[in-house]
């Protein structure tokens, strides 16, 4: 074939690449045609370039772009210009076919995008659709709520199961029939279907709508539906759809509640007990009249407003609060229990008992306090007032005893002075003829034994001198005479000392008349311990705290020597191995004088304490003492007008304590 | 005498041509593979040919559908040794390579043996992987494919060759296109007017 004519195959490839275009993709589209294009005759080279370009001089350039889109151009390289000037419209052609092909691609892929946009948003929506149903069909099967569809008609044409089980009908016996014939009971029936025909009409309808609801059986039940209109899709009024609460149980509980409330309310009101509510932190939530009475205050709103933290504002005790507030934490709603102290309003104290507990919220958190509080004040001074008059009965009492137990000690001593006066004297006389008789028998006896030697002395004859030896000797002649004169001497001693009971039962009973008159108790204890300071210097330590300005006493000085005699003798005998005796006075008042004698001895055993100053109780071994010296003391003391204490610890010693008035004749 | 050519059916066209027609397939989806790929096979069997298959994919539950809608069973034509079903890289890919002489004569003995078996005629349809362009032999695929159609001159094997125009560029495109004198554009098989004739075609690239 000659150059110069136009090859038909030439053109079946281009008209084969313009449909094998069509089928390749994007990617592979531009080298295909380039690789194709590059075999047609008077070509060189063919590219495809993105964008338009100038035309060179050994170029011919082909756009292949349609009216809306340019998709580039061919830049092919002319070799045979002649040549290729045969080719040159149909490769304009296949350019703008291909230019089509490619736009077709174009809008084909974004239709498709499109289209799987849409597909997607469809699908998107109608799974959302089918899951709003789902859910909106759980919802209202599940739903302890009522819900009906009606048409235009008032025909139900859907019912959930709630309302089923409420009303007792099956959904086949009301599904397509009235619902204002089978459940409006016939005085609302009138009404409730002119509300619906006119919502019918209008296309509004009241949102919110309560009216009685007729069961199978007859009963009725208060129903609060929520209503609304609905439209098809064109916009034109299908019928109602409503749901609905059955508010029977709930009314009938809230006018119960508020019957409840109100009764609470006069409770909390017009209580005299004081009632509040209050936060865990002690902030005040309610009070009651009584209770703000009870603290002073005028009012409730008082109260709160002046009490910002109860624990420091109103306990005595401001840390008093938290202990209780835990008790009544740890109780969990039970009721604790306390007494408390309050400060009033005016300062002054409040004695209240408390009964808190915790209220909690649903969710089991703590909600609050709330507590009782009883004025009970009077009561607890009531009760504080007869604890004190009984300990001071009982003060009393004992003081009583005291006396009762000297007045009884007193007559038994005045008992047994009268006794012993009266022993004494009888005692007294034979004592002194045994002792006047005792001293002739003496001078007796010791005549006899002269008389006796000298006639020993004029025997002249051997035997009669003889025999008279062997008399004394078989008599113990020598014995005789010596233990005579002993028996005589002891029998003599026993008689002293019988005389000296009987002296000292005599002074206990009627102590010894003397005279009365000033002298200074000092000298007089400084004396006696001259006289017994033999008994008392080689064991005892002996310690004198004598007052400076002890004023003279008034007494018989006699016997009260005989009384420091006594005290301080049974000290010394209280103390076994060493020990301290210390004697201590002082002035008491203006009108007395101390006389303190403490030692370290044994001490008196409690049980013997009250018998001490009974005549001949001792505990002294026998033959040590007459049970006579403190029975002594008390009757001097007591002539004194004085007293006499002893304080004593078994093992620590023992104390006795004289208090004398200054001028015992003023004090009787 | 000239001895008239045996006419087959391509089954994916109305069309008859001649046995021994070799012809590319340039597909943009799987569903265009498949149902050319179904449809020459059954008619192949149909027809009493042999017919060999190299394909990755799975087919056979969707051939012995078709099959049966005909009232014949893909087992009875497996165990008659007319279908034969190979992966690509084993037939073109052996021990690793690209070697046209092996396959060549893989093709050149597949064609003896069906009709020593009794077949009337053998096809085949195979799909060449472009991982062929990596692998050693693999430039020379159009030498390959232009001696194939050397040799269904002398063994007139019906030979479709599938390529996947998301696999391969544009130009390697073009240049299958000159190596095959027939291609299916749109379910039609149209005359190639890029084909080479392969003497030429070998004479200008080898």
């Amino acid at each position: 074939m000659e150059n110069s004519e136009l090859d038909g195959r030439v053109l079946g490839q281009l008209m084969l690449m313009q449909g094998v275009a069509a089928s390749l993709p994007d990617q592979a589209i531009r080298s295909f045609v380039t690789a194709g294009l590059g075999d047609i005759p008077g070509v060189g080279k063919v590219e495809f370039r993105a964008r338009v370009g100038a035309a060179e001089s050994s170029t011919r350039n082909f756009v292949v772009a349609t009216d809306s889109t340019s998709f580039g151009e061919l830049v092919f390289s002319v070799s045979d210009a002649r040549v290729f000037a045969l080719y040159a419209d149909h490769i304009e052609n296949f350019a703008f076919i291909l230019a089509l092909t490619m736009d077709e691609r174009q809008q084909r892929r974004k239709i498709e995008r499109y289209g799987r946009d849409l597909e997607q948003q469809v699908a998107e929506r109608t799974r959302q659709l089918s899951e709003s149903e789902r859910r909106f069909q759980g919802l209202l099967a599940n739903v302890r709520m009522l819900a009906v569809m009606l048409d235009v008609r008032g025909k139900v044409t859907f019912c959930n199961d709630f309302l089923l089980e409420l009303t007792g009908w099956q959904r086949s016996e009301v599904i397509g029939q009235d619902w204002f014939e089978i459940f409006l009971p016939e005085p609302f029936r009138v009404r409730v279907r002119a509300v619906f025909s006119a919502a019918m009409a209008s296309g509004s309808m009241p949102e919110r709508f309560e009216n009685e609801l007729l069961t199978r059986q007859g009963e009725r039940r208060l129903v609060v539906w929520d209503n609304t209109v609905m439209r098809d899709g064109q916009g034109q009024i299908i019928g109602t759809a409503s749901l609905g609460v059955d508010a029977t149980e709930r009314i009938e509980a809230e006018e119960s509640l508020a019957v409840s409330e109100e009764r609470y309310r006069s409770i909390f009101q017009n209580a005299s007990m004081g009632i509040f509510n209050s936060t865990v932190q002690g902030q005040f939530l309610r009070v009651n009249p009584a209770l703000a009475r009870s603290l002073g205050y005028a009012s409730p709103e008082e109260l709160l407003a002046a009490v910002a933290d109860i624990g420091t504002q109103l306990y005595v005790d401001p840390a008093g609060r938290r202990p209780l507030v835990e008790a009544a934490i740890e109780k969990r709603g039970e009721w604790a229990h306390a007494e408390n102290r309050y400060r009033r309003k005016d300062g002054s104290i409040l004695i209240g008992d408390l009964m808190q507990r915790t209220v909690m919220n649903k969710d089991g958190t703590l909600a609050y306090l709330e507590g009782f509080v009883q004025d009970i004040t009077e009561r607890k001074v009531a009760e504080f007032e007869k604890a004190e008059q009984m300990l001071r009965l009982q003060e009393l009492n004992s003081k009583l005893e005291d006396v009762q137990y000297q007045l009884l000690q007193s007559e038994k001593m005045a008992s047994i002075g009268q006794l012993a006066a009266g022993v004494a004297h009888e005692i007294n006389n034979p004592v002194a003829f045994v002792d006047a008789n005792l001293r002739s028998l003496e001078g007796y006896l010791y005549d006899v034994f002269q008389f006796v030697d000298a006639c020993q002395a004029a025997v002249s004859t051997p035997e009669s001198r003889t025999r008279l030896n062997t008399l004394k000797v078989a008599m113990d002649y020598d014995y005789l005479k010596t233990d005579a004169f002993l028996l005589m001497t002891e029998s003599r001693d026993g008689l002293a000392r019988v005389a000296k009971i009987v002296r000292d039962m005599k002074d206990f009973a009627r102590p010894g008349e003397g005279e009365w008159q000033l002298a200074s108790v000092h000298e007089g204890l400084n004396s006696t311990l001259n006289i017994i300071w033999n008994e008392i210097k080689y064991h005892c330590t002996l310690t004198k705290r004598y007052a400076p300005d002890l004023p003279l006493i008034r007494c018989l000085p006699a016997q009260l020597n005989q009384v420091f005699l006594n005290l301080l003798v049974n000290a010394a005998h209280a103390i076994d191995g060493k020990g301290e005796i210390t004697i201590s006075t002082e002035r008491i008042g203006d009108d007395s004088v101390g006389i303190r004698i403490h030692d370290t001895g044994q001490g008196i055993k409690a049980e013997h304490l009250k018998r001490i100053f009974e005549p001949f109780f001792t505990t002294k071994p026998v033959g040590k003492g007459t049970g006579l010296g403190l029975s002594i003391v008390w009757g001097i003391v007591g002539k004194h007008t004085g007293s006499i204490d002893v304080i004593s610890v078994a093992g620590q010693g023992t104390t006795f304590l004289l208090r004398l008035p200054i001028d015992a004749r003023s004090a009787k | 005498m000239p001895i008239e050519p045996t006419m087959v059916s391509l089954g994916f066209t109305k069309q008859a041509f001649p046995a021994g027609v070799h012809i590319c397939q340039v597909f943009n989806n799987d569903h265009e593979r498949l149902d050319s790929l179904l449809k020459f096979l059954q008619s192949g069997l149909l027809a009493g040919e042999r017919t060999a298959c190299f394909t990755e994919q799975p087919y056979e539950t969707l051939l012995a559908a078709r099959l049966a809608e005909d009232g014949r069973a893909l087992d009875a034509f497996k165990a008659a040794g007319a279908l034969i079903s190979a992966p690509p890289r084993e037939v073109y890919f052996q021990d690793g390579n690209f070697d046209p002489e092996r396959i060549l004569a893989r093709l050149r003995r597949y064609h003896q043996d069906a009709l020593a078996d009794g077949f009337s005629a053998a096809r085949l349809i195979g799909e060449m992987s472009s991982d062929v362009l990596a692998m050693p032999g693999g430039s020379r695929l159009m030498e390959y494919e232009a001696r194939v159609s050397l040799l269904l001159r002398t063994h007139p094997l019906t030979a479709v060759c599938q390529y996947d125009a998301n696999s391969f560029d544009g130009a390697t495109i073009m240049e299958i296109l000159k190596v095959h004198p027939l291609m299916v554009l749109r379910g039609n098989v149209v005359h190639n007017p890029f084909f080479v004739s392969p003497e030429a075609y070998l004479a200008g690239h080898c």
